[in-house]
């Protein structure tokens, strides 16, 4: 029941999203880029953590501005 | 990256086990050239057998399978390293009494829980049988209770987040008090604001510094700057700092330091002779520098070559370090981590 809420609500939110990827698709991605692949559970219940793609995506904006 | 730009590209599994191996499929036939941190709740069932060119870069490993898959690459010790130590954190914080382990009656829940029940028996410790709750629990008062009434002077609340904090919710409301054992993705920042002073004293085992380590660790500053910027634009969750999205930050800059050392057009198998052949890999000067191919210490679960935890406590409503130097499960001893 209450997974069903959930999947409920993430149908909701995923139409919503552009950058966060939803459940079996990846994050768009584009051109030439190099990329890094991450498995989440993100927006779920059990074990919520959008904030490990925050990390990634922390450290590639540092990266990227370092390397001017 | 050689004139080419860095991008992180992720698949929601939602804790389905069909969904998991579709991230792992898209993950494999796809041209990333490495995964990061598969925080998969399925991972051993779902992703891992999908798995065979792409390397699996620190992986969040519940148990030895986990960590020592042929395409595995563990740079930091995660919850296996968590659930390996909890016994060495019992007896660093000087617990007298006995220790009740709270966790859910799933398959994943049983096998870790269990082999830390058998590590805190091994070590002498008055561990009572492990307390399984439906994971379809919500209301805790029942199990806050039944810990009470058992007495057990300290808590392991092995759950997800939101039910640690029901379940220390529920221990609160019936004014009782048992030293918690824990770490920061089970209990996060702003979880230890709420609790206030019923989370004072608790115990972490941490498999990276938290945040308020950043004098002692100069690349935990340079993390928590980079997720202020982060969250400058927009990313909400960018606030949470926690073991989690230091983890992803720093197996982020690992790939790049090894992609930054292919000559010629970084691909996925360029990348993974690349990561064979790497040495001392910068890691921030939070953890050891890092040789992805280092067997592990004796004794410790193959590919688990970085077997460090750290040690935390709440105090004054603030998650730090008890001793500044890593744990190092294998040898049973601290080990400072020389500076970058």
């Amino acid at each position: 029941m209450q997974r069903r809420r959930w999947a409920a609500a993430i149908a909701v939110a995923c139409s919503a999203l552009v950058v966060a990827g939803c459940a079996g698709a990846e994050s768009p991605s584009g051109g030439d880029a190099i990329q890094i692949s991450m498995i989440v559970p993100t927006e779920t219940t059990g074990g919520n953590y959008p904030e490990e793609v925050s990390g990634a995506q922390a450290a590639v904006r540092s990266i990227t501005r370092r390397a001017g | 990256m050689n004139g080419r730009r860095l991008e992180i590209v992720y698949c929601n599994e939602r804790l389905d086990i069909n969904e998991a191996a579709s991230c792992a499929r898209r993950a494999e036939g796809g041209d990333s050239i490495a995964l990061l941190g598969t925080n998969s709740t399925n991972s051993v069932q779902g992703v891992l057998p999908y798995l065979r060119t792409i390397p699996n870069v620190g992986p969040f490993s519940l148990s030895p399978d986990d960590v020592g898959c042929p395409t595995c690459y563990a740079y930091d010790s995660l919850m296996l390293g968590q659930l390996m130590s909890t016994q060495a954190l019992i007896q660093q914080s000087k617990i007298t009494g006995s220790v009740q382990i709270v966790t859910l009656d799933i398959p994943a829940g049983h096998d870790s829980q269990n082999r830390a029940y058998e590590a805190m028996k091994s070590a002498g410790i008055d561990v009572k049988p492990v307390l399984f709750l439906p994971p379809t629990t919500s209301d805790m008062s029942t199990y806050a209770q039944r810990i009470k009434d058992s007495g057990a002077a300290a808590v392991v609340p092995a759950l997800p987040n939101q039910g640690v904090f029901a379940l220390l919710q529920a221990l609160k409301q019936i004014d009782y008090q048992p030293i918690v054992l824990t770490n920061d993705t089970q209990v996060l920042p702003r979880d230890i604001e709420v609790l206030g002073d019923f989370i004072e004293g608790a115990k972490f085992v941490l498999s990276l510094p938290p945040a308020a380590a950043a004098d002692r660790y100069e690349g935990v500053g340079r993390w928590v700057a980079d997720m202020k910027a982060q969250q400058d634009t927009g990313d909400e969750a960018a606030a949470t700092l926690n073991g989690i999205s230091l983890h992803a930050w720093l197996g982020v800059h690992a790939i790049a330091e090894i992609a930054g050392q292919v000559d010629g057009e970084v691909t996925r198998d360029s990348f993974v002779a690349a990561l064979k052949a790497a040495e001392d890999v910068d890691m921030q000067g939070i953890l050891p520098p890092w040789t992805p191919t280092a067997p592990a210490p004796a004794g410790m679960p193959d590919g688990l070559n970085m077997p460090l935890v750290f040690f935390g406590t709440v105090k004054d409503n603030t998650l730090v370090l008890m001793e500044n130097d890593p744990f190092n499960i294998a040898s049973n001893a601290f080990q400072p981590v020389p500076a970058p």
